[in-house]
Formats: C-alpha cells, structure tokens, sequence
C-alpha cells in the first residue's frame, strides 16, 4: 500500500471531489472542488475517474513525502510546485517512489491546484461525497484541513507519463454572468453598475462564498423570502457589495440574487485571489451553454505522452 | 432562470402554508420521478430551485418534464408529525425569561403556548437540518436578537418573528433560545440523515430535566427517539 505523508500542511489543503449531491431540501451544502476543470485534468494525470477524491491546495502549498509507489496528476494553479526540487508545472502526470518530496515554493498564477493520486486519496464517504465539509467538519480526511503528520492511503503503480494538452488552469479576470433570478427587484441600473468596472477579491472570502468590493449595488426595495441559492450565485446584502456564493455555501438564503455565474466560468472564479480583480460581463443561455459545451469538449480531448 | 443549471420556480410571494404546501408537493413528485440529470430540488418559503445537469437538460425541456409531473396524482409519501422533546427554561434555554417579559408573559404559558400546536416545516437550511417552522401564535413573536450570539448549542430550540426551529448542531445565532432537545437530529452516519422534510409537521412536547438527561443518553447511543406518525 501507498500513503502520503504530510510533512507541512499550507495554508489551506482539503481532500474534495465532484460534490455532495442530492441533499440540498435537507440543508446539505454541495461542497467538492471550487475548480471543477482542473480537478477533471487532476483526476485524468492520475488515471482516475470523475469521482476520485483529490487534495485541493490554496495558495501556500503543502510538503508531502511518499511513502511507496504511486502516480500523481497535478493541474490548476500554478503554486511553484516542486518533486524532490524539480519543478513540476501543472498539467502534467508524475511517477512517485518511495521518499519522493512534493514541494510549493509559492504562487505564480492562481490561487487553487488539484493534486490527485493513483486510486485516490483517502477520505470518509458521508451522504455520497468524500468532499470535506468544513462548517459541518465532516467528508474528507476527519472532516478537516490536513495537518502536519496526517497520513493518508493513496493507490499504488505507475500510470503513464502525460501531459495535458491545453491549459488545466482558465485564467483571465473576465467572468460571465447570467441576469437573475431576482435582477426584476433591482433598480433597473443594477445590472449595469455590476458590469461596469472589476470587482477586487476580499480576503474574507472562503469557500462558501467570494467577497467583492467595488461600485456598490443599489438595494432591492423590500425583501425576499429565504429561497434556494444556485452555485454562482451573486447575492446583494444591504452593504450593496456583492457575494458570490461557492460550492460550500448555505442551501438556502434572503439576499436577493441579482445574477449568476455561468457553469463554464465557476472555474474562472476559483482563481482569482484576493486583491485581484474581476470583471463581470451579461450573457444569455445560449452563450452559456456553448461555454460549457466548449469546456467539456477540451476535457474529453486524449492526453500527450511525456516520454 | 437561475444561472444556466438551475430554475427557481415561483409558487407565491408571502409565507403561507397553502403556497409551501404547493412547493413541497412539486418537491416531493420531483423527488420521487428520479429525473435523470436533475440533481437538487431545494424548497424555499414560496419557491422551488430546480438544479439540473445542462449537459442533460435545457430550460424548457426540464419545464415541460415538471409540468407533467404536477399534473400527475400526488403518489409521493403523505406528510408526517413528528414530536420533539424540549426542556425549557433555565440553562437549557436562557432567553426564555427575557423573552416572557417582552411578551408580558409568564414562562409558563410561552411554554404552552409553543408546545400546544403543530408547526409546518417551510425548508431545512442555515445549517445541515435546521427546520425553519411557522407559524408562532401572535402572542410569541418579537423580533430577533439585537446581537446574534457566536455560539449557539446543539439542540436549542428557538423563536424569531413568526419562526420556531431546532440548531442541530453548535452554530451562530440570532434567535432566542428557550429551551433545548436532547436529541441528536442530524445523523451524517445514515443515508437520512434527518427524521423529517420540508413539508412535514412538527410539534413541541415539554420535558423536565431528568428526562433530558436520559434521552440524551439514549440518542447519542444512536436510538431513534423522535415520535413520528403519519400527520
């Protein structure tokens, strides 16, 4: 058997998958990868499947030591990853032995990278997810962050050596917006000011929602009743500046909804740190499905041999 | 429209038992026809968030599949009442004094007047499990807290507004506390994970501190203590 050893834990390494699913009536946050496209390229480095739990590293990344023999797939950001002091840039599959060091010497682009193990990591299968849900400290690895001396079980043998053949990372600052549900109750400028100049990314955001500061948002006159909150949706509180709210957010909620990120561009979002901008822009259906059409397609696309 | 993988459908716009009755029954049907492609239905107060796959599903597709199933006998499960032990007063609920005196009451009759009838289940959320129920009688609603506190217990039942509930877990709060159940309501460990829905009944039954400490025993053991029946 293969383990991973946690020698630093960075700032904030989570094992996630696709989500939790199917439990939304009942007050269960979906939770799962924040870059669902990268984790996707992850998963496929390492030989995996679509439910294959993966760490998820913010930021600051972890010291990892193995232990055994496995594969390793590593997309997403670009946080200075290292094996054994050679860099290993994202979107490229790796051969791990016995003592081998995964090393982050730091951020260069992005702010999220999904590192995923032959046979996948470890983790507690609660309510159909091994996604860590960390408001309710369940799923994951013990329901929490990983530590420093954390061990976790991981598959063993070697995939092939291969490399993505576009990208694993959707940089840019520009992310699309579909109008509603609640654009109706707004002002009829709200939609304009939104869309007007970037956003900068709070540091109080988190995984369940990103708070933006910028030209605020005229308030809905009256209220809501609490309702079902879509994943991306961008929620005005009275402050006026907006929040998107992310895979670990409440199912329901009182804020209006003035728009919605689009599917395509959630992994878009997931990159952005804070200090940086965003920009949001107004498309339609159509635009949106053919994002995610397009996106799906460069996921299908065979992966190039290293060697 | 509600992004380009969800639909919020709108049943009314004030928080009324018919109108949530009418979102619950489209739940339950959506719940029950196992639509492939369709991975949530998330009640609210008057509306229904429909989120689907749209690599499976486009808008009108999805609405036209819904609209057949609403058009259909209700065959989903009837709803239930289920009854939840509390303990009020005191420790186990130190609003209850203060809010009594808001309301010009004495504690005993907040007791009675909360325990005396049975509550709608509008939607579960805030946390994993929290029922938000309604609707209090005129003479036990006053507005919530001024200063949310940080940690509420697990357990502790509360009032705001026209709302009751139930804090499965340690969270904030802005409600106030009156009393507290022993029972453990959400289980992560089991496939339902809660003994109720959005949708069905819940009623309030006042125990004293001994049984509290009994039934606390029991329920972490894993017992299931919470009387249902069909309502």
């Amino acid at each position: 058997m293969a383990c991973i050893r946690i020698v630093r834990p960075g700032l904030l390494t989570t094992v996630q998958d696709e989500g939790r699913v199917g439990y939304g009536h009942l007050g269960v946050p979906k939770c799962g990868a924040l870059d669902a496209y990268a984790l996707r390229w992850a998963q496929r480095l390492a030989g995996e499947g679509r439910e294959s739990p993966a760490l998820e590293v913010t930021l600051l990344g972890p010291t990892i030591e193995i232990v055994g023999e496995t594969s390793a797939g590593l997309a997403g950001a670009d946080l200075g990853a290292s094996l054994n002091g050679v860099p290993w840039p994202p979107g490229e599959g790796r051969h791990l032995r016995a003592g081998d060091v995964i090393a982050f010497s730091g951020p260069r682009e992005g702010l999220r990278a999904y590192l995923a193990f032959r046979g996948g990591v470890e983790a507690g299968l609660v309510l159909g997810s091994r996604s860590t849900d960390l408001q309710s400290g369940i799923g994951g690895f013990h329901g929490r962050p990983l530590r420093a001396g954390d061990v976790l079980s991981v598959g063993e043998g070697c995939e092939p050596l291969r490399r993505a053949p576009v990208p694993t990372m959707r940089g840019g600052d520009v992310v699309r917006v579909m109008a509603g549900p609640r654009d109706g109750l707004f002002p009829g400028d709200a939609l304009t000011l939104l869309t007007r100049a970037p956003y900068t990314v709070k540091t109080e955001s988190d995984r369940v929602g990103m708070r933006l500061q910028g030209e605020p948002i005229p308030k809905a006159p009256g209220s809501i009743l609490s309702e079902g909150m879509p994943l991306g949706a961008i929620q005005v509180p009275p402050s006026g500046q907006p929040i998107v709210l992310l895979h670990a957010r409440g199912t329901v909620g009182g804020y209006p909804v003035l728009a919605t990120v689009i599917s395509a561009d959630l992994p878009v979002l997931a990159q952005r740190k804070p200090g940086e901008g965003v920009r949001f822009t107004l498309v339609d259906l159509w635009t949106a499905r053919e994002a995610l059409r397009a996106q799906s397609a460069l996921l299908e696309m065979p992966l190039v041999d290293r060697t | 429209m509600a992004g380009d993988a969800a639909l919020l459908l709108e049943f009314g716009d004030a928080i009324e038992e018919g109108t949530n009755d009418d979102v619950q029954g489209l739940r339950r049907q959506v719940a029950a026809a196992g639509l492939r492609g369709v991975l949530g239905a998330v009640p609210g107060y008057a509306t229904l968030l429909l989120e689907y796959d749209p690599a499976i599903w486009e808008p009108e597709g999805l609405l036209a599949a819904v609209a057949g199933l609403a058009a259909r006998e209700d065959s989903a499960p009837a709803r239930r009442r289920h009854v939840i032990p509390v303990c009020y007063g005191g420790e186990f609920g130190p609003d209850l004094e203060g809010v009594a005196r808001s309301l010009g009451l004495r504690e005993d009759a907040v007791i009675r007047q909360h325990g005396g009838r049975d509550y709608h289940i509008y939607c579960v959320g805030f946390s994993p499990g929290f029922p938000y129920c309604g609707a209090l009688p005129p003479s036990l609603q006053l507005p919530r807290r001024d200063a949310p506190r940080t940690r509420v217990p697990a357990g502790a039942v509360a009032i705001a507004g026209l709302q009751t509930g139930v804090y499965p877990r340690e969270t904030s709060g802005g409600w106030h506390l009156i009393g507290r159940t022993p029972l453990e309501l959400f289980r992560w460990d089991r496939d339902d994970p809660v003994p109720y829905e959005p949708g069905d009944a819940v009623r309030f039954r006042a125990i004293g501190e001994a049984a509290f400490e009994e039934l606390r025993e029991r329920s972490r053991s894993g017992e299931d203590l919470l009387e249902s029946s069909a309502f």
